[in-house]
């Protein structure tokens, strides 16, 4: 909706506020990444939860015992899917705050870009660091 | 960039100080948003000492009685006086409500009338609600049926089917709920339709006479008509009717995933 | 110049954290939010080293357990809970539940509580593990 003025039409457009309201219509497809982060959020309650409780037993507290840790594929898979599962949720999220404040389409597009990156970013070097000690 | 902080032309000063009349015992002080379009200043607070001893129970009391006796400039809507209408809505002690149903004893220390947040102030108490108005028109609130009915019968509804607008169809437009709600503050112009027309959306979708609930909810699946509500639930808090829009946008989003 | 009208007052007149519990806690939500990327990028840190050696793993250790790794951790545990057990909140209003004002704050107060708790209960057993 062009570059966001936050108080109605500009002053030299004709158009109504009907027109303002409406803008260029509905897209049809608000609800999937509403949805996305829902599910990606209650996906990670438990696998994140499993990870911090081992941690606090102790599974972390050297290389040795972190390295035997991870040897067993089901805590190597739950470690990885707790940082897919947060790292998803928190693209969505961080993006949500972006279209919220940001109201300049380009910013917005180039910072939406980049969160997107940075998540993947995570989760590619996590899984790697995991999957080069457990292989 | 969304403004966080108040323009240069928004920052409130300090206005002018009104003491009450002589003798005056039940003395409260009220410190109320003044701005004159005509002057050129930035908007400012002006305090008046009301005697409560020779004024009404309501806050709405308090504006007549400034305006009748002590400054005839002040401007704010009101009409009904009885919480019907939705004029009189103004932000009190940091919080939206009805100044005619509100009871200043309700309220301690100094009491701080502004009007509704985050809306083009034209002068004094009174904003720019054509935004609001123009989102109340875009949910399309009326009855959309193609279903022929015979010329003087009604569409007919049971009670269970009536029973499902209770809630919704009280709403009086104050606008109490969308400007109390962050996420409409700053999303507003750019899409977000607000609690109040979507609380009417809700109605209309609800209603059992209606045969366009697909087109309704079509219209609504989008990132900002919709899901810019971040389930703050300001709006639920401040309703002046108790009326619950934040229950109305779950359902439809409810309605919009099930859908799917 | 064209004139504007100006913007009435909103964060600064409005009760955000008013004791109903509605906007205070969403605002907190997203700022917990928000400081959990930081959280990630210890994570990812954490399991870099792991992934280098036995060396990098020790130095990230040595930090972890200074001072400011213990205060970072707390603060990104209470970060942690406050998100989650909220986020639990908000799930349950997304299906549709407790969205009445009363069940709002009741709910407000219990998230507060259990996160206090969780965090309570976190630290007492790492306290209790290695400290004794």
């Amino acid at each position: 909706m062009g570059s966001g003025s936050s108080l109605g039409p500009k002053a030299y457009e004709k158009k109504s506020k009907l027109a303002h309201v409406r803008g260029n219509g509905s897209s049809y497809r608000g609800a999937h990444e509403w949805l996305t982060s829902r599910i990606t959020a209650t996906l990670s309650v438990l696998p994140s939860i499993y990870v911090i409780v081992s941690i606090i037993l102790g599974c972390a507290s050297s290389y040795e015992s972190f390295q035997m840790w991870l040897g067993n594929p089901f805590n190597g898979s739950m470690i990885i899917l707790a940082l897919i599962t947060l790292c998803w949720h928190g693209a969505l999220g961080v993006i949500t705050v972006i279209n919220d404040y940001v109201h300049s389409n380009g910013i917005n597009f180039t910072l939406t870009l980049l969160v997107k990156a940075f998540f993947s970013l995570i989760v590619l070097i996590s899984s790697l660091s995991i999957l080069k000690v457990m292989l | 960039m969304v403004e966080f902080a108040l323009p240069k032309n928004s920052v409130v000063l300090k206005g002018q100080y009104f003491k009450a009349t002589e003798g005056a015992k039940n003395i409260r002080i009220f410190d109320i948003y003044r701005f004159n379009p005509e002057d050129g200043k930035n908007p400012r607070l002006d305090t008046f000492e009301i005697d409560m001893d020779a004024c009404g129970p309501m806050i709405l009391d308090v504006l007549m009685k400034i305006k009748d006796e002590i400054d005839t400039t002040l401007v704010f809507r009101r009409s009904c006086r009885e919480g019907i209408c939705g004029s009189c809505a103004f932000n009190i002690n940091g919080k939206n409500v009805l100044a005619c149903t509100k009871k200043i004893v309700d309220y301690k220390g100094r009491i701080k009338i502004y009007p509704l947040p985050h809306r083009p102030v034209i002068k004094d108490l009174v904003v720019d609600l054509s935004t609001p108005y123009a989102q109340y028109e875009a949910v399309k609130p009326w009855l959309m049926s193609e279903t022929p009915v015979e010329k003087n019968k009604e569409r007919l509804q049971s009670p269970e089917e009536r029973a499902k607008l209770d809630g919704a169809w009280e709403c009086i437009l104050c606008f109490c709920c969308s400007t109390s709600c962050p996420s409409y503050w700053w999303n507003g112009e750019r899409g977000y339709l607000g609690p109040a027309a979507l609380l009417q959306s809700y109605r209309w979708i609800e209603d059992s006479r209606d045969e366009e609930a697909g087109e309704r909810l079509a219209e609504l699946d989008d990132h900002h008509r919709l899901f810019s509500c971040h389930t703050i639930m300001n709006c639920s808090d401040v309703c002046p009717k108790g009326l619950n829009p934040g229950k109305a946008i779950a359902e439809l989003k409810k309605k919009i995933v099930l859908r799917q | 110049m064209e004139y504007k009208r100006p913007i009435s007052p909103h964060l600064q007149v409005y009760n955000i954290f008013s004791k109903e519990l509605t906007s205070g806690p969403s605002f907190l939500n997203r700022l917990t939010g928000m400081a959990l990327t930081v959280g990630l990028l210890y994570v990812v840190a954490w399991l870099f080293c792991m992934g280098m050696g036995q060396d990098y793993y020790d130095m990230y250790l040595a930090f972890i357990t200074s001072w400011f790794g213990y205060l970072s951790l707390f603060g990104l545990s209470c970060a942690f809970y406050y998100h989650l057990v909220n986020g639990c909140r908000f799930l349950i209003f997304d299906l549709g539940f407790w969205l009445t004002k009363k069940e709002v704050f009741l709910t407000g107060l219990g998230m507060i509580l259990l996160t206090i708790l969780c965090v309570v209960v976190t630290w007492g057993c790492v306290y209790f593990k290695y400290f004794i």
